[in-house]
């Protein structure tokens, strides 16, 4: 199907990557079906792109690139509701943040992660209750990275 | 807002499959065990304002800024070896 979009213009999105987001995300429960729309030459960074809402399009990032110890429970239920049957199917994305509009001040949501099932194509926001995990956690802590640095610690 | 008075280990039952227990009560705290079917989202209210806060600051990024950041990552494997082939996506 062609989707209009306000950023990538008319996309041409096949069906079986529409992804179904039962509850929706959080602050934006009526958006049911999204779709992921690369960030040029970067797999690290996906945009999640509604398919109703031409204007909400939000920046994943996968959040193992920038913390590779960052840790996700996914929980039995959540398991069952996504029916994911093996770890190969289960992506884990972080949304990102501009707070200033500066690049290098991105912030990422660790505490609520957005989880697909590849296989099944369902996906929910989840909220890691009992860590600490920041909603505002730095992606560059030092800001600009120099070539050598590593971000997120 | 209907209010009602429930004490420890009681229930409270909403709609025909949302239960709420009250199994403790403290001072100032009180413990509640919620049992709901599971596409109804449960949260603590700070926690869920936090995360839509950030999902409507995320839905405000606009390309240039991920281009920017794209650059970085792409360098960054670069510099860092084979360390962000290995990510598990």
């Amino acid at each position: 199907m062609v989707v209009e979009t306000a950023k990538f213009g008319r996309v041409v999105v096949p069906d079986g990557e529409v992804i179904y987001f039962e509850s929706g995300l959080i602050g934006f429960e009526d958006q049911k079906e999204f779709f992921l729309y690369p960030v040029l030459e970067n797999p690290a960074f996906q945009w999640l792109q509604s398919k109703s809402d031409p204007s909400l399009a939000i920046l994943l990032v996968d959040p193992f690139v920038f913390c590779p110890g960052y840790e996700v429970i996914l929980s039995d239920s959540l398991l069952e509701e996504l029916a994911i049957k093996s770890q190969e199917d289960v992506v884990v994305f972080t949304t990102i943040s501009f707070p200033d509009g500066d690049a290098w001040n991105a912030t990422t949501n660790l505490l609520g992660p957005i989880v697909i099932n590849n296989s099944s194509r369902k996906g929910k926001q989840i909220v890691l209750d009992g860590t600490t995990y920041s909603t505002r956690h730095r992606l560059f802590p030092h800001g600009r990275p120099a070539l050598s640095e590593e971000a997120c610690g | 807002m209907l209010v009602l008075a429930r004490k420890v280990n009681q229930t409270l039952v909403i709609g025909d499959n949302i239960t709420i227990t009250i199994l403790g009560i403290e001072p100032d705290q009180v413990k509640l065990g919620i049992s709901a079917p599971p596409h109804v989202s449960i949260h603590r209210l700070e926690v869920y304002e936090a995360i839509k806060a950030a999902n409507i600051s995320a839905s405000k990024a606009e390309v240039a800024m991920a281009e920017e950041l794209g650059k970085w990552a792409k360098k960054g494997r670069n510099a860092i070896g084979g360390r962000l082939d290995k990510k598990d996506t």
